[in-house]
């Protein structure tokens, strides 16, 4: 993965502003920036666990991508190992993410609620990368 | 406009149906501007349906769709909306305030750190805690329908805890089957939890009282311990909001509508998507209350552990419980009509006056308490709402401090050892779970709530009743 993360400022809640050479490694940047939010990121770790979303753009398949990966973390109570997508074709992403129990881990989390929908952005630049920005709720 | 109130003209931004009022100090009021929070302001006031005009506390900061310190109110018989975005994710979120018979000096000084590790023990925290009371899917579904009636179904909790909530601890309207299972798979195992991020629990001292008259009917007096905690509807309002957000956002694409900001996202006040909001919405306001019910239980016990006296004996009654993130249907007048509106507040409290007929007895002659928590280790307030509310502001105040810094700044301030002890050489004993995360929730990262306060009573939004001040500290 080459994709990229950085955190932007916000007064109340937090940003990701993530960079990347094709769209597929713009979800991976973002699961790993959330993951590490939350304190979850123990890369290489886990079970793979296929992930489909859909969405009828760009910007909210990655609103759609943020919230799935936040919604297996917190419902199997688990840290990411790692993440996979095969393909970003239109408004629909496939891949996979790695999964483990959380256990007796006790992560210092940001305690981010949800992905929002403000300022939402994921386009290709004239230099053909990708870059997108997510704005999370804490 | 005149001390304390600023206007934003319509045309600020394009398409603005009602100017944007915003209740600050001048200090506060150009922090707004440079912030973006009243462009948010101007945002909110396109929404259709929005009436006489959208609101800002003084405790305005940026937010999402909606400034935090937001309130608009929209009118169905207007083609009034519904944006889950101005409710937010953390649904009813929300204070409540637990007096003692406990005089600091006397009953509380010499307990106190063996108090807040106590606290740290019994309270669940932090991300994905399990909750206190294990639930099956029926029983989350009767904590959505119930609010606080099923833990005292289940003996947690005292009668009289209902009557201090708002709405008596349940919205009659809510309606579970509009609960995503995703939501109640969410919710289910957090019922009775803290959570992360801002929410806490404070042990406090009434360290004055302002308003004498309206502390009494509280059960307030000077050098009380009284117990602070903020928490909301946690995993399940989150998936709420979520849920509904994508549905909301489909709608407005299917019907061609754009907004300034995608998550002012709405639904029109009687479409199917905004029925079933409202419904599931509410269910999740009475899980949020259910939630803080159930902290209160781990309060009187870890009082009674350390005390060795009876909760009742201590004193432990719960003052008042209101929530900061909600959206409901109330009665407010509009150009001398009595009209029911949807009230959003987002990060804004009600704050009714006295006589309003939604109001406890015990409360009816002084207004509704309004809890307001500083940022840690500085005072919190306790308020009263007035009659001259319900014309400023669809009778709503401030929520708290507000932010005036990012996380990410706030961290690199202080580092956690040195503010953990900064705020023990103010006698203050600090319990967390997240030591590193500490410096997000510094005071520094928050205005001075007792300007945002002063503000507030200088727009007529509340007055004060009384100041409390934190003694320990149990973060989230």
């Amino acid at each position: 993965m080459t994709g990229r993360y950085e955190v932007l400022e916000h007064t109340a809640d937090v940003g990701l502003r993530l960079t990347g050479d094709s769209p597929e490694e713009i979800l991976e940047a973002a699961a790993e920036g959330l993951a590490d939010l939350q304190g979850a990121w123990f890369p290489g770790q886990g079970q793979d666990v296929p992930l489909e979303v859909s969405a009828a753009d760009l910007p909210g398949l990655l609103v759609r991508w943020v919230d799935e990966v936040l919604y297996l973390l917190e419902s199997r109570d688990a840290v990411l190992g790692g993440v996979s997508v095969r393909q970003v074709d239109g408004g629909r992403a496939v891949g996979a993410v790695r999964l483990a129990a959380r256990g007796d881990r006790e992560p210092e989390s940001m305690g981010i609620k949800a992905a929002t929908l403000h300022r939402v952005r994921f386009e290709r630049g004239p230099d053909g990368a990708w870059s997108a920005d997510v704005y999370l709720d804490v | 406009m005149e001390p304390f109130v600023w206007r934003v003209p319509k045309g600020t931004v394009p398409g603005m149906r009602v100017p944007g009022i915003v209740f600050a100090t001048e200090e506060m009021a150009t922090k707004a501007v440079e912030d973006r929070a009243v462009e948010q302001v101007a945002n909110v006031a396109t929404l259709p349906g929005v009436v006489t005009a959208s609101y800002a506390m003084p405790d305005i900061h940026w937010g999402y769709g909606f400034p935090i310190g937001g309130v608009a109110a929209t009118d169905p018989e207007r083609d009034g909306v519904v944006s889950p975005g101005g409710v937010g994710f953390d649904i009813a979120c929300g204070v409540r305030l637990i007096r003692s018979d406990l005089d600091w000096e006397a009953d509380g000084r010499e307990h106190i750190e063996h108090l807040v590790h106590t606290l740290g023990r019994r309270v669940p925290r932090g991300m994905g805690t399990k909750g206190r009371m294990r639930l099956t899917r029926d029983d989350v579904v009767r904590v959505l329908r119930e609010g606080v009636r099923f833990p005292l179904s289940r003996g947690v909790g005292w009668d009289e805890d209902a009557e201090h909530c708002e709405d008596g601890g349940v919205i009659e309207d809510a309606r579970p089957d509009h609960v995503s299972d995703r939501a109640i798979e969410r919710g289910a195992p957090q019922l009775g939890s803290l959570g992360a991020g801002n929410h806490f629990l404070e042990v406090q001292v009434v360290d004055e009282v302002v308003d004498d008259r309206a502390a009494t009917a509280m059960g307030l007096f000077e050098g009380q311990v009284c117990v602070m905690l903020h928490s909301g509807s946690r995993g399940l309002g989150h998936q709420t909001c979520t849920d509904f957000l994508r549905e909301v956002d489909e709608l407005m694409s299917s019907l061609g509508i754009v907004v300034p900001d995608r998550q002012l996202a709405y639904a029109p006040l009687g479409h199917d998507v905004a029925e079933r909001y409202l419904g599931a919405m509410f269910a999740a306001a009475n899980f949020a209350r259910a939630n803080r019910h159930l902290l209160t239980d781990a309060v009187r016990e870890s009082f009674e552990a350390v005390l060795g006296r009876s909760a009742r004996d201590l004193g432990l009654f719960l003052v008042y419980d209101v929530a900061h993130n909600l959206a409901k249907m109330e009665e407010h007048e509009v150009d001398g009509d009595r009209r029911m509106l949807c009230v959003h507040r987002k990060g804004a409290t009600r704050s009714f006056g006295p006589g309003h007929r939604e109001l406890p007895s015990r409360y009816r002659d002084i207004g509704q308490p309004v809890i307001i928590p500083g940022s840690m280790g500085t005072s919190s307030y306790v308020l009263v709402g007035t009659e001259e509310a319900a014309s400023r502001s669809f009778a709503s105040t401030c929520h708290g401090a507000g932010r005036a810094m990012s996380r990410t700044k706030a961290k690199k301030v202080m580092a956690p050892a040195e503010l953990r002890n900064s705020l023990e050489a103010r006698g203050i004993t600090v319990a967390a779970s997240q030591w590193r995360l500490l410096a997000e929730e510094a005071p520094y990262a928050y205005k001075d709530v007792s300007q945002v306060v002063d503000a507030c009573e200088g727009a007529g939004l509340s007055r004060k009743v009384a100041r409390l001040r934190p003694v320990g500290v149990v973060k989230g």
